[in-house]
């Protein structure tokens, strides 16, 4: 140590300067954590104002109720489908299974909903079985035609029922919309993902939007 | 009835294997079908055909003793909507191949005679617009993880 050190003058310059330092660090620090990660570009959907649904009345797989408060507190993936449907529907579920399993390591919540848009054959029960096939956590949700369609409408949801009508065996096909839409924890449609659907994706897109929620 | 129909089917495709033995060298690989929910009612099977021939080889049906009915289908989207079209014309080019996948074309099978589990074998038989047959066997798959991923490793070899 020299002399110099002990200047009282040069002790209070290095303390401005750490203090400088330190503060300018801390502002780097709070800058990186607190900003929004930036979602334009995600593949998903994620609109700029999520939309607030209108209520509506459907029930679960177990019988229960299922209401826009049924959405709330959580985040939910929503696909609808039916259970006749032999390739998209079985295949979207299990890429929605991979993706449940993947936020499950990282400690991340969601709901998954699978919604009938062919609520004549699927009943709560069948709904069961074919939901809880791919994941027990899963929610099958079915209803009344005409409160189905009032959901769809307002979600921008397509479904028609194709083919033969009259076909003996009841095989009718139905089209429907192929993304997985986004609730946000308030319950409103917040975004969506659409098809290809990869499970590795739809997680890492998934949590960086709730991350910017 | 059934026994019936299938066995005038065999006699159907022996009459047309002799002429058509040497042109349609139809191979089926990986056929599998996705095993499904206990209730459900239609069942999907994918698979590769491989057309070692000189000339094109057109399905013109395919039956299994396992289902009342089996329709050849594509998934399409369009504008966001997934619908399953029938495919009118299954046609393989010589020295080629058509790959039935998930979320692309694949055999839809209705009415399963009996319960479908993983690893059970159900025979098929693709009748070919010449007369020839070819039988196969598709096994039986429980698929509940991401299509996405595994669609993706197969055209990756």
């Amino acid at each position: 140590m020299t002399a110099q050190d002990h200047n009282p003058r040069n002790i209070i310059a290095t303390a401005i300067i750490l203090v400088v330092a330190l503060a300018a660090g801390m502002l780097t620090a709070w800058l990186l954590f607190m900003q929004k990660p930036d979602l334009s570009g995600l593949k998903a959907t994620v609109f700029n104002q999520p939309r607030s649904i209108q209520p509506f009345e459907l029930v679960d797989h177990h019988g229960k109720a299922f209401t826009v408060d049924s959405l709330k507190g959580h985040w939910s993936f929503v696909f609808f489908g039916y259970t006749h449907c032999p390739d998209v529907c079985p295949t979207t579920l299990s890429v929605l299974n991979s993706v449940a399993a993947k936020l499950a390591e990282q400690d991340t919540q969601a709901r998954f909903v699978f919604l009938s848009v062919d609520p004549e054959r699927d009943t709560p029960e069948v709904l069961e079985q074919f939901v809880s096939y791919f994941n027990g956590d899963f929610i099958g949700v079915t209803g009344e035609p005409a409160a189905i369609d009032a959901l769809t409408r307002q979600l921008g949801v397509m479904h028609m029922r194709v083919g033969d009508d009259n076909d003996s065996s009841g095989s009718y096909l139905v089209d429907h919309t192929a993304s997985v839409l986004l609730f946000d924890p308030a319950g409103r449609y917040h975004g969506l993902f659409s098809p290809p659907l990869i499970a590795a994706e739809i997680s890492d897109e998934f949590i960086a939007i709730a991350g910017a929620y | 009835m059934k026994s019936f129909t299938t066995a005038l089917l065999a006699c159907l495709c022996l009459l047309g294997s002799g002429q058509a033995a040497a042109e349609a060298s139809l191979q089926i690989r990986d056929a599998w079908i996705r095993e499904a929910p206990p209730a459900a009612k239609v069942l999907a099977a994918y698979m590769e055909l491989h057309n070692n021939g000189t000339t094109p080889a057109i399905v013109r049906a395919i039956h299994s003793p396992d289902f009342g009915r089996i329709e050849i289908h594509r998934t399409v989207v369009e504008q966001g909507v997934a619908r399953m079209l029938p495919v009118e014309l299954l046609q393989i080019p010589p020295a080629g191949k058509v790959v039935l996948e998930p979320g692309g074309m694949h055999l839809m099978l209705f009415t399963p005679v009996r319960p479908l589990r993983q690893d059970d074998k159900v025979s098929m038989t693709i009748e070919l617009a010449n007369g020839a047959c070819r039988q196969f066997e598709a096994t039986v798959i429980r698929r509940t993880g991401d299509d996405g991923q595994q669609h993706h490793h197969q055209h990756n070899h």
